[in-house]
């Protein structure tokens, strides 16, 4: 065991080089269930960031898959469905979003309608170089690519995809291949230069040579199975990657991002292509315009696209057996410490051997009694003279025994009960016999929730640990989970390195103890809230995030009565939602960017209005010191709760009357939970 | 080895002789801004002139900077201040931070129209977003035959986040590099106080190979706080993928020939993120012009209004270091 090394070092498998080191840390558990990127079809992939779209999409470049062969590793695509020629273009890489940055006609009041046009010029143009490209790599490999491309056929396809009407010409003497790169590549330069003003004018050929969105792709590949430089039942797929940056985006004036949007649309919508896109983008930024550009028509969900949901996937669902993320980090976990080579033999879980279990009830029990040692009930139990002499001495003969059983007790009678008023409970004696709070069902949530209240009462750091506990933190994110075992590796090295050889800890064997877990998971959740500003626009967000997490964590210690243990999230209804776009906007690009997470929820209110609960992303309750748990019904905020917070954040978003919000914050002390009844 | 004159701008004034410059800069929040116009008043040789007032500019449907109140309150101030000095209200020009490309072309462009062949552009307090493309634009003029570069160090920086809420990582105006251009190998980063979404881009971009530009030897307050950044971008990437090069953050020449060395003369395509002090972005830019490198950013859209604090002095004489670019139609920046 080397005690100098990390296996989580690196967080990201991109950081490598090397491709065998590639191919030998990307996890192909995801593949089986996203087999519908590599059907015929146009798929959108959707995803907060750092969720894995790239890492999947990536497996349709060439390059990729010629790694894998380098690597002598099997390409992780099923054989049946990895017939295809891969292509695909970056918006931010590729300068395309500089296209109505300069005028381009000398009358410039036309220009706003001659952008997309020229947009959709220079994304064929563009795909069309990549396929090119793609099939050159896989003509000079044939092997890697079982000889899907044939470099005999290129200049005949050259000749008939130079000739074909779509291009006005434009290609008209490119008799080879090569010449056919050089035209293409010729005119994106020409587009680079002049966008660079490196020339002051769009050269008249392309002015007068526009082609219409999608036209030159599909001629493409059909002169491609026509000529035989592919079968016919090898594919093309294309990837867009960075839509988002149509819509939420300053790069872009936003009427211009939507009109660049709406001619993506209108690539989706194309009949009898034979081509597939792959549309990377994150999950709120692909918005609600289908709009096809120009037409009275939209694009609809299955007829002319399918969602591939990422953090649908991941995320926990209702029932474990279909959850994915745990076999996912399992084989993440193992691939690592496999590729270090500190653990060959590793068997096929270890997550749960190495970290443990979580806190079960009575791990919470003996924590919370150590807490207690020589401590008066007084500390966390806040009792006061309303609190009658039979329950005083009751819950003292409680605390003596079990402090954490005397923390739900108080908390049980101080609750309402059914229809009950508020110290009911207390005006009768201690259900000795009975003892409610110890009933499973109004326990479950309670226990950890007292434990953070003690634990807030008397100074002490509420802690992270175990497999599951982890996991649930990581929350579908890979890369959090990642960090989370960098975290702790590195916490375990330090205290490790201290120590006489032969005292040292094999985490291999033996696992990591509960304590370093902990200061792991700290670094880990600092980390990530560190990070929130290096994301775009995150300033804002991070502010909003501290309003929140100080709240619940607010909320959390004075609900002494633990009536509300899932007032670690907020809810609004999607009506509200709908009647302040702003607002939901905001919340929306939270959860995109992994700030916040969000799920949709069925109210138990009497107007069973759909609503959508927001919670910190799970990772952040370390920082914040509150349950990283979902359970439980979330605050049901109003919109004005909501104002109140982006104004306590200083966050003044345009077309929000944040007059709304001072009144609200003045009610809101008695309007907000919990209360207290001593 | 070729001579890049540099040093304080009477020195570089007196050398040059010429008797009269055009200036293009910018009236900002920053004590600062006006030094080099004031300078160049004093000298007599003011010729033309133009001044940008650059305010924040809301993104599309999002919020208004905690700023910006402050900073509209501090550039009409700025603005009295220049009246006070004997400025002309006509020479300054109301600009957004967001504008489009075709504006800021336009506005150097009527600048030019306008100048005498000696131009001094003053990078002390405009953003990266403007200098980069009007130098580029000053550049490619021919009937400029001496550019002078200027930057003016502040007494000090406050330790609070300079620049709120960046923007997406994309090319700067008119930087996005050829298309010829081979794919780059590797990322060159200049750092100095302020990451923005650089750390994002370092942890989970295109897994380029990174060179870090240091700026050392500085202040020790500057050097720990870049130190600290250099730190973190290094805490997540393997070490042979992530170095380190010092380079002289007042030297706009040390940090070209640091490009140089590190692209081999330009053969190896790079990435450019200027994230570094400005005459280290001034190397960058001058790089990318020879190079046809992209320039990557993630723009700001506010900055606080004390982006920095005094004008440095040194005798009572304001520290104005000048950078000679173009000195009788040579160009002293090129491969």
């Amino acid at each position: 065991m080397d005690y100098e090394l990390n296996p989580f070092q690196v967080l990201y498998v991109t950081d490598s080089p090397d491709p065998k080191v590639f191919v030998k840390l990307f996890s192909p558990v995801l593949i089986e269930h996203a087999q519908v990127i590599f059907k015929p079809g146009n798929v959108v992939v959707r995803g907060m960031q750092g969720s894995g779209k790239s890492m999947l999409l990536n497996l349709l470049r060439p390059q990729i898959r010629l790694a894998y062969h380098k690597a002598e590793s099997p390409f992780p695509v099923p054989t049946q469905l990895s017939r295809f020629v891969g292509a695909g273009i970056n918006l931010t890489r590729s300068g395309i979003l500089d296209i109505g940055q300069l005028p381009i006609s000398e009358d410039t009041s036309s220009d706003s309608k001659l952008f997309p046009l020229f947009f959709a010029d220079f994304l064929n143009y563009f795909v069309v170089q990549d396929i090119l490209g793609s099939l050159t790599l896989m003509a000079e490999n044939p092997r890697a690519f079982s000889r899907l491309a044939r470099a005999e056929k290129f200049d005949e396809f050259a000749e008939t995809l130079a000739s074909d009407a779509c291009w006005f010409d434009a290609l008209a003497g490119c008799d080879t291949f090569e010449k056919l790169r050089s035209r293409i590549t010729r005119r994106l330069a020409s587009y680079r230069a002049f966008h660079q003003y490196n020339i002051r004018r769009l050269p008249d050929e392309i002015r007068s040579t526009k082609t219409a969105i999608g036209e030159p792709i599909t001629r493409v590949e059909r002169a491609l199975k026509a000529c035989g430089v592919i079968d016919e039942d090898t594919a093309v797929r294309v990837r867009i990657d960075q839509v988002e940056r149509l819509l939420s985006s300053d790069v872009l004036r936003p009427e211009l991002g939507t009109q660049y949007r709406r001619m993506i649309n209108k690539l989706l919508s194309l009949r009898g292509s034979g081509v597939s896109y792959c549309i990377g983008v994150r999950t709120y930024a692909w918005g609600d315009d289908l709009a096809i550009y120009e037409t009275d028509d939209r694009v609809e969900l299955i007829r002319d696209f399918r969602f591939f949901d990422l953090d649908e996937l991941l995320r926990r669902q209702e029932s474990q057996k279909t959850w994915v993320f745990p076999d996912f980090a399992e084989d993440v976990f193992s691939r690592r410490l496999k590729h270090v080579g500190i653990a060959d033999n590793i068997k096929e879980r270890p997550i749960n051997k190495i970290f443990g279990s979580s806190p079960t009830p009575k791990s919470i029990a003996e924590k919370a009694r150590q807490y207690c040692k020589n401590k008066p009930l007084e500390k966390i139990a806040k009792l006061s003279e309303v609190a009658p002499p039979e329950w005083k001495d009751f819950l003292q003969m409680v605390y003596d025994r079990d402090p954490l059983e005397a923390k739900l007790a108080s908390a049980w009678a101080m609750q309402r009960g059914r229809a009950g008023k508020r110290g009911a409970r207390l005006s009768h004696p201690p259900p000795r016999k009975t003892e409610p709070w110890k009933k499973q069902y109004w326990r479950k949530d309670r226990d950890r929730m007292a434990l953070l209240q003690i634990e807030g009462n008397l100074a002490q750091r509420s802690s992270w640990h175990g497999a599951s506990m982890l996991v649930a933190l990581s929350s579908g994110n890979i890369s959090v989970f990642i960090s989370l075992c960098h975290e702790i590796w590195d916490a375990h090295l330090r205290a490790e390195r201290r120590k006489r050889p032969q005292e040292r800890r094999n985490p291999i064997e033996e696992g990591f103890t509960p304590d370093v877990q902990a200061v792991g998971v700290q670094t880990a959740s600092a980390y990530w809230y560190d990070k929130i500003p290096e994301q775009p626009r995150g300033h804002d967000r991070q502010r909003f995030v501290d309003v929140l997490g100080r709240m619940f964590r607010k909320w959390a210690m004075e609900d002494i009565s633990l009536s509300y243990p899932g007032h670690n999230g907020f809810s609004l209804t999607k009506d509200d939602l709908d009647a302040n776009p702003e607002i939901a906007k905001f919340l929306e690009e939270a959860a995109d960017f992994g700030d916040l997470f969000d799920a949709e929820h069925t109210t138990k209110e009497r107007d069973r209005r759909q609503r959508v609960k927001w919670y910190l992303m799970p990772i952040l309750s370390d920082y914040f010191q509150i349950r990283e748990a979902h359970t439980r019904e979330p605050y049901y905020a109003s919109i004005e709760n909501v104002i109140a917070w982006l104004d306590e954040a200083g966050i003044r978003l345009a077309g929000v009357d944040y007059s709304m919000a001072s009144k609200q914050l003045k009610r809101s002390a008695s309007a907000l939970p919990p209360s207290s009844l001593f | 080895m070729i001579f890049r004159p540099w040093g304080g701008l009477r020195w570089i004034l007196k050398g040059l002789s010429e008797p009269e410059w055009s200036l293009i800069g910018c009236l900002g929040t920053e004590e600062r801004s006006l030094a080099v116009w004031e300078e160049l008043s004093k000298t007599g040789k003011l010729a033309t002139h133009k001044l940008l007032r650059i305010i924040d500019a809301p993104s599309a449907g999002r919020s208004v900077s905690p700023f910006t109140a402050e900073r509209n309150q501090r550039l009409t101030e700025r603005q009295d201040e220049f009246h006070q000095k004997g400025g002309d209200a006509a020479v300054i020009e109301k600009h957004t931070l967001l504008e489009s490309h075709a504006e800021i072309v336009d506005s150097v462009k009527s600048f030019l129209a306008a100048a005498s062949p000696n131009i001094v552009l003053d990078v002390s307090s405009l953003p990266k977003r403007f200098f980069f493309p009007a130098l580029k634009l000053i550049l490619l003029e021919n009937e400029v035959e001496n550019l002078v570069v200027t930057y003016t160090f502040p007494n000090s920086y406050p330790r609070v986040p300079l620049a709120l809420n960046h923007n997406d990582w994309a090319h700067l105006p008119l930087f996005s590099g050829d298309y010829s251009t081979s794919p780059p190998q590797m990322m060159i980063a200049a750092v100095g106080f302020e990451a923005l979404g650089l750390p994002e881009q370092v942890e989970h971009g295109a897994g380029l190979p990174i060179r870090l530009l240091l700026p050392f030897p500085a202040q020790p307050a500057s050097f720990h706080r870049s130190w600290d950044l250099v730190r973190k971008l290094q805490s997540h990437r393997s070490a042979e993928n992530i170095r380190v090069s010092r380079v002289d953050s007042t030297s706009v020449s040390d940090c070209f020939d640091s490009l140089l060395t590190l692209s081999n003369r330009g053969q190896i395509p790079v990435d450019l993120a200027p994230f570094g002090p400005k005459p280290s972005s001034v190397a960058m830019c001058l790089f990318a012009i020879a190079t046809g490198s992209p320039v990557f950013y993630t723009q700001p859209t506010a900055y606080h209004p004390d982006y920095s604090l005094g004008i440095s002095t040194t005798a009572g004489i304001p520290n104005i270091f000048a950078y000679c670019l173009r000195v009788e139609g040579r160009d002293l920046y090129s491969l």
